[in-house]
């Protein structure tokens, strides 16, 4: 797979593009159990449920209507360039929206989202 | 766009009546003319960075950094130099300029330097912190 630059990233969400963002996320995770026990000599562990989540940064008063999406549960789409075949993509619930205003910046906004999904769909 | 942030800072200067009044010599982009008539400010862009967006390259955030060198030729120019500080900074402090092709969202005031006496002539300088986005 080719190295790609995350200048032509996007972030989708409900079909609606999140415009002027600076950086996405993405983190999945996996849980364990601990099966160690008496008498091994190396720790032992079982997978267990796995999950993602996503963040993403960016100018305030994008498209999303935030009243409304808080809490929305819908198609999220983290592309690493623009366009479907490279993009994580996946459902999930939009968990939180913060929108700052400071005196010497323009208006900045953060979100995020966690996965409620059964599959998620890498970049090609 | 730096020629238009300076010709939108000229039309800004030539709008201020008080300002205008006062800085007899004139306001100069880069280098004033030889043989000017004091008091007289020159302006010049030291700098400028950008905050880039995601998935295009053309709107990214500009912040430019401008100099505002004020001289009053005068013995007793002390006086005369704080009066100008003080209204360049009435014109231009926290105001939203026309510069043509870009939006601005901020002039902002950084940094008044230490008035200076050399070789006759009181200097004042006030820096900017201007910030625009290509429209």
């Amino acid at each position: 797979m080719a190295t790609l630059h995350g200048k032509g990233g996007n972030v989708v969400f409900s079909g609606g593009e999140v415009t002027k963002i600076t950086n996405w996320t993405f983190t999945s995770t996996a849980e364990t159990a601990e099966t160690t026990a008496m008498g091994d000599a190396w720790a032992s562990q079982a997978n267990g449920m796995t999950d993602f989540s996503g963040t993403c940064e960016g100018i305030a008063m994008t498209i999303v209507d935030i009243p409304a999406d808080i809490g929305l549960e819908a198609t999220l789409e983290l592309e690493i360039v623009s366009g479907d075949a490279a993009e994580f993509n996946a459902n999930a619930i939009l968990t939180s929206i913060t929108e700052t205003a400071s005196v010497d910046d323009v208006g900045r906004l953060s979100m995020s989202w966690i996965g409620d999904t059964t599959s998620i769909t890498y970049p090609a | 766009m730096i020629a238009q942030l300076a010709q939108s800072i000229m039309q800004k200067f030539n709008g201020s009546a008080n300002l205008k009044n006062e800085l007899v010599g004139g306001l100069y982009y880069q280098r004033a003319p030889y043989n000017i008539t004091s008091p007289y400010a020159v302006f010049n862009i030291t700098g400028q960075s950008r905050q880039e967006f995601m998935g295009s390259n053309k709107d990214a955030l500009l912040e430019t950094e401008m100099q505002v060198n004020i001289y009053v030729k005068d013995a007793d120019g002390g006086e005369k130099l704080a009066t100008l500080l003080r209204l360049f900074q009435d014109v231009f402090n926290w105001v939203t300029l026309a510069i043509s092709g870009y939006s601005n969202y901020k002039v902002q005031p950084d940094t008044i330097g230490p008035v200076l006496f050399i070789d006759e002539i009181w200097q004042g300088t006030i820096f900017y912190s201007i910030g625009t986005q290509k429209e």
